[in-house]
């Protein structure tokens, strides 16, 4: 039984080491011991804090045999994307530039888990400084999906979404700029929450577009998804951004029945253009949902036209100025060639850089020069402006959106890293919640007949999460399948 | 041709926060390099800035001071431009909505009150500093200074001469020291000015081409630096050249600007609102509580020392040059001085012994209760006014009270009549041809009496009290 | 939105300090323009009157108290450096005046 721990949700596993079931360390041992059967093939992990684990997991069963309090997240083994910054390891943002950069300080977000008795079991990969959506990007490894090891696991957050599904952590760290949590959590078949912009604090991340990027955890359930929040959620004085808004209790909010709600369906969500397959298990939930007492509603989005458009202008201008400090002056990579300041910042910047995040950087800088300053960047705030109205309106009409989170599953290797926009395109459903800064969440709703999963996206409104998560959680235990893992080869 | 200068300054300021604009490190001078910074204020992934409440409290003081408008919706901005010194390649800073903008600031240019306009001040961080002296072919860069509040003032061209732009400074030096934000120290760099300088002919409403002067490390330097501009550029016109839009370095050792770096085009710093700062929003409550903090500004203060004081325009100058000058004034004031005897002694007598001795106002070894003290001594006959400054003097020495040292040297006046007495009766006696002149008429001779008794008093004769005893001894 | 040309490409490299060889050059222009031409579909939204949304936070005036707060030890302040003597980050000598503020 013992050796199974892995296969346990965050609950289980916390509730387990709560009562004494099982010691924390048994627990950090099954997940590693699973890591080292699979990983190998799956390559999630980029960094393996195995001993350092251990101590952890130790030092919380001592706490409990010394009768302390322990925290809502005893023994639950975590991964951390790259783009977290922590003291221990290195923070690399998967980058060339950052290749050795060992970070002289903890996130907020790290810090939280780590003070719920979290087990950091290590990071896991991600496309290159979070610009991408399958991982490809990435200098440290290629991460496969774990379901089809031929095709790519999502992005940016692809080697979390990849470990949890694959039980190699019970819950894992990732971010969201426009799509990296959802994405890859519907690619890789887990659960993958972005919350409302604020309520994660987003001090001690690698930051890419700072009005748009969001932390948010995946996890194999909602329920799990909820407990991290529970423990994630709250002001920091040291992101100003950050929301000063009371957390409620995620956990207790997921009993209450949904009996009533209304759920919003877009006929822009359901165009041709999504897969068939997809759409076939997008009803099948919509369906789902209605047989538990909630009401669907018929609502349009004619704003999901554009705002893949708008999200490129903002997120590249951003993306152009928050990089620009990765020079290779005060860490990070360095040509001892350079002669001149400009060379030194020319060679850091091309070698450390890749082509996905040269062009974002190239684009952005474009945006922000001359007239386009007003006739881009400018605009593409106030079509922002208009986005954020459209989701105000609409949810006057729902309680919550449903849909699918991608048009498609999980696409081969190479099939689009070469084609930036269809790379963007890719992300439409997932970018307006990004832009509107509401809550989104992907859950998986199925598999295709080729064994690929599909993510039912829900969104709800600014800081409810309590809905968005009451809503997927009811989905989930009645949607008549169990995900399971995917087939260790 | 004859032709006018314009000119436009632009001044940094370090406003005295104790730690950073965006980050809790400390702002001490002189610290060791690179020991007061942090990930933030470095540069690093995943810091993000946090405003510090202090520096927009100080920034509106001074906007308010200089006559400015006060944004009632403002926010901060990226200015992006690559540079060593600058940690994160771009700078925080506020491109079109400064905090405060639209003010002005009267200036006194040799008597004359002439208003400079203030186009705006807005809040910025500083950056890191270079240093070239560490070999190699290599520069350091030291980041203590990196992120240190600061505050662009920056004037409208309504200044026409260097005198103008060295009145502008000091005013704007006195006004910042009199608020309290910034030790305003251009030797250390937490003041920096540069102008912007152009010339036109007289009765042209156009500008012509400017030239940018920086480096400057003093007022002084300032000025000269802008007539030999201003010279240069005449020159440069007069014979048939055209002025190049430039960065203009002044060279002190040689009295010259040099060419630094031509501005083809304008930089572009590509500015959009900075993400990562809320925006800041400004009430009537918050506006109202600064103004109510506000000190007297210097020239209501000279004002008022004239009114109530009744001093002269210069001495009510002298005295509200700096605050603490001025503080110092109505202390001595306070503790019971007559106001123009206070305003003599510190102005002739304290202030040369400041001066000699290298001392600031705020540091005097004398405190304005003893200068008060010491002129109460002479109202009240105890010494007379030669010995006071004996007296002051060892009291800038020692820092003892004026009554002690008198005392203790014995330095009171003799008001003795019968001691007196007898010291007239001697110098009488001792001079008869002088008495037989005086009494002959010859007035004039009076004084030399009065010289003879006080010298035999070793001076510390009531000078009153000889007059009246020698008057009626010679007048009998 | 004109198209960009391979010169528009160097010249925005340039303010970005990355070098760009021929054929990346040449990719990149064809792929940045792809992108282009579909943000173009902005133009066609209606924003006439719409106040931009500058700010993704909800917040306003947020502050920290003026209290300085410990640095890093110089050793962490070092850690990462490329190239440092301890007291000095070192970069290739910075010729007066270059700078751009
Ligand atoms: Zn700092």
């Amino acid at each position: 039984m013992s050796a199974l721990w892995y296969q346990k949700t965050a609950k289980e596993i916390r509730d387990a080491v709560h009562t004494g079931e099982a010691t924390a360390l048994d627990i950090v041992n099954s997940f590693i011991a699973h890591r080292e059967a699979t990983d190998g093939t799956i390559g999630a992990f980029t960094q393996c804090w195995d001993d350092e684990a251990r101590e952890t997991a130790r030092s919380i069963d001592e706490k409990r045999q010394q009768g302390q309090p322990l925290g809502p997240l005893a023994g639950v083994p975590v991964s951390l994307k790259e783009s977290f910054c922590t003291r221990l390891g290195k923070t690399t943002g998967a980058s060339r530039i950052l290749e050795n950069f060992q970070c002289p300080y903890d996130g907020t977000a790290v810090t939280r888990l780590a003070q719920a008795d979290a087990v950091f079991l290590g990071k896991v990969n991600m496309d290159e400084l979070a610009m991408g959506s399958s991982t490809e990007s990435s200098v440290l490894q290629r991460t496969v999906n774990p379901w089809n090891h031929d095709r790519v696991p999502g992005g940016s957050s692809g080697g979390s979404a990849a470990s949890v599904a694959m039980g190699c952590s019970a819950l894992s760290l990732g971010s969201d700029t426009g799509s990296s949590i959802r994405q890859p959590a519907s690619f890789s078949g887990c659960v993958g929450v972005k919350p409302t912009y604020g309520r994660i604090s987003r001090f001690g991340i690698i930051g890419l577009a700072p009005s748009l990027d969001h932390a948010g955890p995946l996890t194999r359930t909602v329920e799990d998804a909820a407990l991290a929040l529970n423990v994630l959620c709250g002001e920091d004085p040291a992101d100003s951004t950050s929301s000063d808004k009371p957390v409620p209790d995620f956990l207790q909010g997921l009993s209450q029945d949904i009996k009533g709600l209304k759920i919003g369906v877009a006929e822009e969500y359901m165009t041709d253009e999504v897969d068939e397959e997809v759409r076939g298990k997008i009803t099948e939930a919509l369906d789902c949902l209605s047989s538990l007492g909630a009401e669907l509603v018929k609502i349009s989005l004619p704003g999901t036209a554009y705002d893949a458009a708008a999200y490129t202008v903002i997120s590249t201008a951003e993306i152009s100025a928050t990089l620009a400090r990765l020079d290779g002056v005060r860490y990070g990579m360095r040509d001892p060639e350079a002669r001149t300041v400009q060379d030194m910042y020319v060679m850091s910047k091309s070698a450390g850089f890749g082509p996905e995040v040269q062009r974002r950087i190239l684009l952005g800088t474009h945006f922000l020069s001359g007239k386009n300053i007003q006739n881009c960047f400018v605009k593409a705030q106030q079509a922002r402006s208009l986005i954020i109205r459209e989701f105000e309106e609409v949810f006057t009409q729902c309680d919550v959106i449903a849909g699918p989170t991608t048009p498609s599953v999980a696409f081969p290797f190479g099939s689009k890293s070469d084609n930036p926009v269809e790379m963007y395109r890719c992300d439409r459903f997932t970018l307006g919640a990004n832009l509107a800064t509401h809550p989104a969440l992907s859950v998986p709703c199925g598999m295709t007949e080729a064994g690929l999963p599909v993510g039912l996206q829900l969104q709800a409104r600014r800081y409810d999460e309590e809905t968005l998560l009451r809503v997927a959680f009811h989905y989930e235990q009645n949607r008549g399948f169990d995900l399971g893992f995917p087939p260790i080869s | 041709m004859q032709y006018e200068a314009v000119i436009g300054m632009e001044v940094h300021v370090e406003i005295n926060c104790k730690s950073k604009v965006f980050c809790g490190c400390p702002t001490v001078f002189d610290a060791p390099p690179n020991s007061q910074t942090c990930p933030l204020c470095l540069g690093m992934p995943g810091g993000l800035p946090v405003l510090n409440r202090s520096m927009v409290d100080k920034s509106m003081a001074v906007g308010l001071a200089l006559n400015c408008r006060i944004a009632r919706e403002t926010r901060m901005d990226r200015k992006n431009y690559f540079y060593p010194d600058l940690a994160k390649n771009y700078q925080i800073s506020q491109d079109d909505q400064p905090l405060c903008y639209d003010g002005y600031l009267d200036v006194d240019v040799d008597g004359e009150m002439k208003r400079i306009g203030i186009t705006r001040a807005h809040m910025e961080e500083d950056t890191a500093r270079n240093s070239h002296t560490v070999g190699g072919g290599q520069s350091g860069v030291d980041f203590n200074r990196s992120g240190v509040a600061l505050l662009e003032i920056v004037t409208e061209p309504d200044i026409r001469s260097a005198q103008e732009a060295f009145a502008y400074l000091t005013a704007l030096k006195q006004l910042l020291q009199y608020l309290d934000v910034s030790d305003c120290n251009m030797e250390e760099g937490s003041l920096r000015a540069e102008a912007n300088i152009s010339v036109r002919p007289v009765g042209s409403d156009k500008f012509g081409t400017k030239t940018e002067v920086k480096n400057v490390a003093s007022f002084s330097g300032v000025q000269k630096a802008i007539e030999f501009e201003i010279a240069r550029q005449i020159k440069v016109l007069n014979d048939g050249g055209t002025v190049l839009q430039e960065t203009r370095g002044w060279d002190a050792d040689k009295g010259v600007t040099l060419s630094q770096r031509l501005k083809e085009s304008a930089q572009e710093y590509r500015y959009f609102p900075e993400p990562d700062v809320p925006p800041i929003v400004v009430d009537d409550a918050w506006i109202d509580a600064i103004q109510k903090s506000l000190p007297e500004l210097p020239t209501a203060r000279k004002e008022r020392f004239q009114k109530e004081y009744e001093l002269s325009a210069y001495d009510a100058h002298v005295m509200t040059l700096s605050r603490a000058m001025a503080d110092y004034y109505e202390a001595i004031v306070k503790a019971g001085a007559d106001p123009k005897k206070a305003a003599n002694w510190l102005m002739v007598e304290l202030l040369a012994l400041l001066a000699d001795a290298k001392v600031e106002i705020s540091d005097s070894p004398v405190s304005p209760e003893n200068l008060a003290a010491l002129i109460g001594l002479i109202d009240t006959n105890v010494i007379n006014g030669k010995i006071a400054k004996e007296v002051l003097v060892e009291m800038f020495k020692t820092g003892a009270a004026p009554a002690a040292i008198v005392e203790e040297k014995g330095l009171g006046q003799i008001s003795d009549t019968s001691a007196l007495e007898e010291a007239v009766q001697a110098v009488i006696e001792a001079n008869p041809q002088q008495v037989a002149d005086y009494r002959a008429g010859k007035d004039k001779i009076f004084g030399y009496f009065v010289g003879q008794v006080m010298k035999a008093t070793r001076g510390k004769g009531n000078p009153q009290l000889v007059n009246e005893i020698l008057r009626r001894e010679l007048d009998s | 939105m004109d198209g960009l040309t391979e010169h528009d490409i160097a010249r925005l490299a340039s303010s970005a300090q990355l070098y760009l060889d021929d054929n990346t050059r040449a990719q990149f222009t064809r792929e940045i323009n792809k992108i282009l031409e579909y943000v173009q579909v902005l133009e066609k939204v209606d924003t006439e009157g719409v106040a931009p949304t500058r700010h993704a936070t909800d917040r306003l005036n947020v502050f920290r108290e003026d209290i300085p707060q410990t640095p890093l030890p110089v050793e962490e302040v070092f850690k990462n450096s490329p190239l440092d003597d301890g007291s000095f980050f070192l970069v290739p000598r910075i010729i007066d005046g270059e700078e751009n503020s």
